[in-house]
């Protein structure tokens, strides 16, 4: 995933001078082609997200994109109060890019697990999120990011996602629908697409919920008030509290419609291990997702 | 301003304000620098900068409109106050990492404009400073200045009772930057400090008295919160129109 979105950038930014790539020492063995072949583009801003962010935010007033590279949380909750002030308040071309979505960097531990992003992030106003699947959603969303004006957040998996939407149905600018039930649909934003695709094997094709990947939060303000399903549920590796399932609670507010979210109940300082592991931990993995849609399928029967 | 909106930090406005009326008259008087860009980091010193402006006629709203309801002139630094404001500003530390970005934008677009910055010695507390103290020499932004108003008093005490920050001088020199030390209410010396054109980044340590001009403010912590009353703002004005004459 970003190696798509870095080869994307690269060739959008031999064609467009302002685009700058922005990163807070980090990208080894991934930035190199765009630094070397476009220098004046390319800046590494040493170790301080703070600084990093508020000059973005000075190059942005000046008519750049810079584009911030870096880790889960060290471009955004370290650098918090500058997205907050400097770039959503100035409502700057800034795009933040942060790297290892949901349990992406799992054994690395608590400080990279990003799981609490669009909780604080979605709070700021101007603030386009974009949370892909794989790297068919990022190659689909690249275009958007690009024209896109004012501050943007992209969250990435940290790869090896392949191309699980492949079979989807874009129906909105960063919406993906995999048809199933008219009565019961799966909504889900980021990486953990692949546990609900997995999921499915284990219930009878006929019995289906229809599965919604939501890529880009811009499009959920028009297109969810739409949708017409009794029950939806929502999963994400993220917390449960201020998420994506929240969010999608907050379009749904004025429907008649069941919801059930699946997320991080909250996240635990003992429990440690590969993404794997903790999404078996947080009941997020395939076999965790695959009774949740059963229990909801049974309720669907009542 | 402050004594009808009731609003502090008057003592930190009186610091800093000869460094603004300079910086402001020459990127207005002089046409070398009228593409200077000018930040006030001390976002609370706001109603020192609205009244710099409001006098250049730089501003957008009325000078009496200061923290009015709706008014755009509000307590700390707001951008749509004036086209001549870069940044809001209003959190501490914020203003020198944006002019690090405006600085490198103009060195990639070979502008030779000046980007000034006037931070309070409080800022010097804060990391982003010195994250900012590695990142400017590292680039060469020789078109970047720094400005510090030394007025040696924070929010709840002197700085030197805080967190120690002398020697100043040494600290940026050491960083790679070129310091100067001036009087910060001497308009010659701040006029000659920002026209010299520094190879390095150019760091001024300007002394000043908080509060400056009116003695019962000077040097006092309680004017960085108190508004003054309709009694003492006319003893502030007769002492100022005094020296004036």
């Amino acid at each position: 995933m970003r190696n798509t979105f870095i080869n994307q950038l690269f060739t959008a930014a031999k064609a467009d001078k302002s685009i700058l790539l922005i990163t807070g020492d980090l990208g080894y063995g991934v930035i190199d082609q765009f630094a070397d072949e476009l220098p004046g583009q390319f800046l590494n801003f040493g170790i301080n997200e703070q600084s990093m962010m508020g000059a973005a935010a000075g190059l942005a007033s000046k008519g750049f994109k810079p584009f911030i590279y870096s880790i889960g949380n060290f471009p955004t909750f370290r650098c918090l109060e500058q997205i907050r002030n400097d770039v959503c308040h100035m409502n700057l071309d800034v795009c933040i890019v942060a790297l290892g979505a949901g349990f992406s960097y799992g054994t690395a531990g608590y400080s990279h697990h990003l799981v609490e992003d669009i909780s604080a992030l979605s709070a700021l106003p101007n603030l386009s999120i974009f949370s892909p699947a794989d790297i068919l959603e990022v190659e689909l969303l690249f275009p958007k990011i690009l024209a896109e004006r004012g501050p943007r957040y992209l969250r990435l998996g940290k790869g090896g996602e392949g191309r699980i939407t492949e079979k989807f149905q874009q129906v909105a600018s960063g919406i993906s629908i995999l048809s199933g039930s008219s009565k019961f649909a799966v909504v889900t934003t980021g990486n953990i697409l692949s546990e609900v695709i997995l999921a499915l094997d284990d219930i009878a094709p006929e019995l289906h919920p229809t599965v919604i990947s939501v890529s880009n939060f811009i499009s959920l303000k028009d297109y969810i008030p739409e949708i017409k399903y009794d029950r939806i549920m929502t999963v994400e590796e993220h917390v449960l509290r201020g998420g994506f399932g929240s969010l999608i609670l907050e379009h749904l507010s004025n429907l008649n419609c069941n919801v059930t979210r699946i997320g991080i109940d909250s996240l635990s300082s003992e429990i440690s291990g590969s993404q794997q592991f903790l999404r078996r931990s947080y009941n997020l993995n395939s076999v965790a997702i695959a009774q949740a849609i059963k229990k909801e399928l049974a309720a669907i029967k009542l | 301003m402050t004594n009808r909106s009731k609003a502090s930090h008057i003592g930190s406005c009186l610091s800093v304000i000869d460094l603004l009326a300079v910086a402001f008259s020459q990127k207005t008087l002089d046409a070398f620098s009228s593409n200077n860009e000018i930040l006030l980091s001390k976002g609370h010193a706001a109603a020192g900068l609205y009244a710099v402006l409001d006098a250049l006629d730089l501003l957008k709203e009325p000078l009496e409109s200061y923290c009015e309801d709706g008014s755009q002139l509000y307590g700390h630094v707001n951008h749509r106050a004036s086209s001549q404001i870069p940044l809001s500003t209003g959190s501490l530390g914020h203003g020198l990492p944006f002019a690090l970005g405006v600085a490198l934008a103009n060195k990639k677009l070979g502008n030779k404009q000046k980007t000034i910055v006037v931070i309070s010695d409080g800022e010097l507390n804060e990391g982003t400073t010195w994250e900012s103290a590695l990142v400017a020499p590292q680039h060469d932004l020789s078109e970047l200045i720094l400005i510090i108003d030394r007025n040696r008093i924070q929010s709840l005490g002197f700085t030197e009772e805080t967190l120690k920050l002398d020697p100043i001088a040494p600290k940026w020199e050491s960083f790679g930057w070129e310091v100067s030390e001036i009087g910060g209410h001497n308009h010659r010396e701040i006029l000659d400090a920002i026209s010299h054109n520094s190879k390095k980044p150019l760091c001024i340590v300007a002394n000043t008295v908080k509060g400056k001009g009116v003695t019962f403010m000077e040097n006092s912590i309680e004017w960085h919160y108190r508004a003054p009353s309709t009694e003492e703002m006319n003893l502030a004005f007769s002492e100022i129109a005094s020296v004036e004459k």
